[in-house]
């Protein structure tokens, strides 16, 4: 049930993770070494060189104590006047949103994937415990986890582009003018636009990245439905079931699969998070824009208000999800209360 | 049984994606294919370029932008004139001819029916605003590349198509007008579509910011994403087209951001780059064997390797000598640069004004180890400053590394952020001994005069004298010889050259190398003119002047 203590509890913690990250973001870079004013004053030349730095340094408050300084930003950030970007001179919130939007699209088909075949390779592998398949199931699960995405998305990329499939960015360069952007999704403006043969070539391109994110969480997913669906499948009702004739699909996926249903919506949300991380370095390896290929471009050029804003809605987008698991374990299970 | 039809339609939409590409590849393969590589991309009406650059974009705003924003700059907007330092001769661009009314002013004649991209004309109106703001802004703020304008007294409007530069000293005027930041023409109506109440307003800056542009260039901003990528598109009603004679330039130009050499390698093999600027030299004789191109562009971008003249031991001259006599040079251009650069010597690059030949210091161990045994050195440590990601550097400074400890000095080498890199030269001047011992500074021009890159030695210029060289003897000369440019330019060299020779044997600062820069394409898809690049305008590619072949 979802109680109103909940909502207050959710949106305090929210809050309370957005400050917590704009203050440690903020003191980390503030101890950091580089000048960010070298960035918003745009490498300035010639005798007035080190006023345009001076200059800089006031108009972002870098000369006030540190102290003001945060209570500054907090504050703007809370008001809503996130700034700009000290390397690419554009509102933070623009950059933000487009790179979100690509980010959102990578993710959630990458967790349409992940999600239904990890449930689907879980059940097969709880079913047949220590069978084959089950053992194969286990080692690859074991292999997604453990390797490291980055290189996966290497090989792979080396792979497609060696067969003559064309995965690089988020959309042909030959349709980029050819859609009017509406959302910044290339899936649904290509819809919107009724150009199916964009619309393929823009699924075409994020199968590739979206497969690679999803390796984790399926490997999770497969492993943590094998281990709770195997301990249901061993309970009274189960044993019940079986014993009035029913068939072993309806038992699997009609009861003892519902069972574990808040166990992985939670797996989804804590597994959202690091998804992101991984979609920094797929990213980057398929040129595609994104939340983790931009902060890759901020960090370098001290660009902390994109830097703290990006990691914020980082947390905000943590948050949401990890909502939505906790929403979907009342909706499945009555019982719980949060 | 619902997640069933789900799973069920998952697999659907899957099957179906898969049978699409197929007819999609199927359709592509019927098509003659020229190109080494193939591309499943269905063939468009309009003809494109993906150009990939090798770093994000800092800004657009043609007044202020001082950086990597030229290579979209100079395909949107355009100077008076254009300045070719190969052959040092002037190419007319916005202003058809020019005079020299007296020593201080400067008469420039416009060229008619110029159209801006929002359709309005080319005025000497336009050309006023331009240049005072971006003198403006920097007299302001101190921010952008309108220092160069510090010569201007004001600029009058003769008549519609004529405008009189008035200076407060004699300068070689048309140098500066073609140089390649600080002097791009725009329609002063942005005023309005900014909303802005004066010239030097922030609105304007961040209406520039939002991917417009009031520009006069054969291309206009389409899509402005600097983060990714760049759309430009032909402008119809650009002037040149006659002129410049090509019906298979590109009608739309994708420049793409893509930092990773192998990612660059990999977008030209599958097509989706057909001009890269950053794939790694190992390779490129890999992708000239499969029938890519290659163009190697002299540029003006140079590696400055900058002692600390105010930390122990680099403070004594004859230990900086001995140092540069222990480079291999013979090896700096084929191991640091990978053949990929021209030998250096003095601080300016070849083939810009002020360029002497013969300032190179010779690879002598023995003479170095005799300058030390003399100064009893042995068994000391530098630290030396690079850019972290800058290949070059790196192999230099590994270079330096092993021939230094022949002479029982280790070189610790620090790669740090430019950000940081920056603090650490700047430190030279509050606290010598923070600041590291060496440091390589990058750097390339802003409009081709010597005093450029020898202001950078400058002892008023704290900010980019990361070596905290102060000798009068060397002000006094390149102010002189910067003051005598527009009076006597043949004695203002000679100035110069006297003052690089100072600095050479103060040992004080040494250009490592005068990087080539390679553009590797597929000729197949593209074919790029020789008018397409100029070594001042680092980067650009004047898409004008490129052909789109299939």
């Amino acid at each position: 049930m979802l109680t109103l203590n909940y909502i207050i509890r959710r949106l305090a913690t929210a809050f309370a993770i957005v400050i917590g990250i704009l203050v440690l973001t903020y003191i980390l870079i503030y101890l950091s070494p580089g000048n960010p004013a070298y960035t918003w004053a745009g490498r300035p030349r010639g005798p007035k060189a080190e006023e345009a730095i001076k200059m800089a340094e006031n108009e972002l408050g870098l000369n006030k104590p540190l102290y003001i300084q945060i209570y500054i930003h907090v504050n703007r950030f809370f008001s809503g006047d996130w700034g700009l970007s000290l390397r690419f001179k554009q509102p933070i919130i623009v950059v933000i949103t487009r790179n979100l939007i690509a980010s959102l699209e990578l993710l959630i088909i990458s967790f349409s994937i992940a999600v239904p075949i990890g449930i689907f390779l879980g059940v097969i592998s709880a079913l047949y415990r220590g069978y084959l398949i089950d053992k194969i199931l286990y080692l690859i699960s074991s292999l997604f986890i453990s390797f490291p995405r980055f290189w996966i998305a290497i090989i792979f990329s080396v792979l497609l582009q060696s067969l003559g499939i064309n995965i690089f960015g988020r959309i042909a360069p030959d349709y980029t003018l050819s859609i009017n952007y509406v959302t910044g999704s290339y899936i649904i403006d290509s819809l919107i636009n009724g150009r199916i043969d964009i619309f393929i070539d823009v699924l075409i391109r994020i199968i590739p990245p979206s497969l690679i994110v999803a390796l984790y969480p399926t490997a999770l997913t497969i492993r943590v439905i094998r281990f709770s669906l195997s301990e249901k499948l061993h309970e009274e009702y189960v044993k019940q079931a079986i014993s009035f004739g029913l068939p072993r699909n309806k038992i699997v996926y009609k009861y003892a699969l519902r069972g574990i249903i808040p166990a992985v919506s939670q797996l989804q949300g804590i597994t959202f998070a690091y998804s992101i991380i991984d979609a920094a370095t797929v990213e980057n390896i398929f040129n595609r824009e994104g939340i983790g290929s931009a902060i890759v471009k901020a960090i370098p050029y001290n660009d902390y208000p994109l830097i703290i804003g990006l990691l914020a809605v980082t947390g905000i987008l943590f948050i949401i999800i990890n909502t939505i698991s906790d929403i979907i374990q009342v909706v499945s299970d009555p019982r719980v209360r949060i | 049984m619902k997640l069933r039809y789900i799973v069920l339609t998952i697999v659907l939409i899957l099957i179906i994606l898969a049978i699409s590409y197929a007819a999609l590849q199927k359709k592509v393969e019927t098509t003659p294919i020229t190109s080494p590589t193939e591309t499943p991309l269905p063939t468009s009406k309009e003809r494109i370029v993906v150009y990939a650059y090798r770093d994000t974009i800092t800004g657009i705003d043609p007044s202020i932008e001082f950086d990597t924003g030229i290579v979209i700059l100079s395909n949107v907007y355009e100077p008076l004139l254009y300045y070719d330092p190969i052959k040092n001769e002037f190419k007319p661009a916005l202003a058809i001819s020019w005079n020299k009314v007296n020593e201080t002013a400067w008469i420039f004649n416009l060229r008619k029916n110029v159209k801006f991209h929002d359709g309005t004309y080319l005025t000497s109106e336009a050309v006023r605003f331009s240049i005072l703001r971006s003198k403006l802004i920097y007299e302001e703020k101190g921010i952008g590349p309108g220092w160069i304008w510090n010569c201007l007294e004001d600029i009058f409007i003769v008549n519609e198509t004529s405008i009189l530069f008035k200076l407060k000293y004699p300068v070689p005027i048309p140098l500066i007008v073609s140089s390649a930041y600080g002097a791009y023409i725009y329609s002063p109506n942005l005023l309005r579509y900014a909303n802005a109440s004066d010239m030097i307003d922030e609105k304007i800056r961040l209406w520039f910011e939002a991917g417009n542009d009031v520009g006069s260039g054969p291309y206009k901003i389409e899509l402005y994403k600097p983060e990714s990528e760049v759309v430009l598109r032909k402008f119809e009603d650009w002037w040149g087209w006659d002129i410049v004679n090509n019906s298979k330039a590109p009608e739309i130009v994708v420049i793409k951001i893509v930092e990773e050499p192998a990612s660059q390698e990999l977008g030209l093999l599958d097509g989706s780059i057909h001009i890269a600027t950053n794939v790694a030299k190992a390779n490129i004789n890999r992708l000239l064997n499969q029938g890519y191109k290659i163009i190697n562009q002299t540029t003006f971008h140079n590696y400055i390797l900058m002692f600390n003249a105010k930390r122990w031991p680099t403070n004594i001259t004859d230990f900086r000598k001995a140092v540069l006599y222990a480079v291999p040079w013979n090896k700096v251009i084929e191991f640091a640069f990978q053949g990929f650069a021209k030998e250096a010597s003095g601080l300016i690059p070849y083939g810009y004004p002020g360029y002497v030949e013969n300032l190179r210091y010779e690879y002598n161990v023995t003479k170095a180890k005799e300058i030390l045994e003399k100064l009893n050195i042995s068994n000391t440590k530098l630290e030396l400053v690079i850019t972290s990601g800058y290949e070059e550097e790196e192999r230099f400074a590994s270079l330096l590394k092993s021939s230094l400890n022949q002479l029982g000095i280790d070189v610790e080498i620090v790669a740090l952020p430019w950000e940081q890199v920056k603090e650490k030269g700047v430190a030279v001047w509050r606290n010598p001994d923070d600041a590291p011992h060496m440091i390589i500074n990058d750097w390339w021009p802003t409009y081709p005069t010597p005093y450029d890159y020898l202001y950078i030695l400058h002892s008023a210029d704290i900010e980019w004298n990361w070596s905290g060289y102060t000798n009068p003897e060397y002000d006094e000369l390149i102010d002189t010889a910067f003051q005598l440019e527009g009076i006597d330019y043949d004695k203002a060299i000679e100035i110069y050259n006297k003052a690089q020779k100072v600095v050479f044997d103060d040992a004080i600062a040494i250009s490592i190398a005068d990087s080539i820069q390679p553009y590797i394409y597929d000729p197949d898809r593209v074919l790029i003119r020789d008018e397409a690049l100029n070594p001042l305008y680092m980067f650009v590619i004047f898409f004008q002047y490129v052909e789109v072949v299939s």
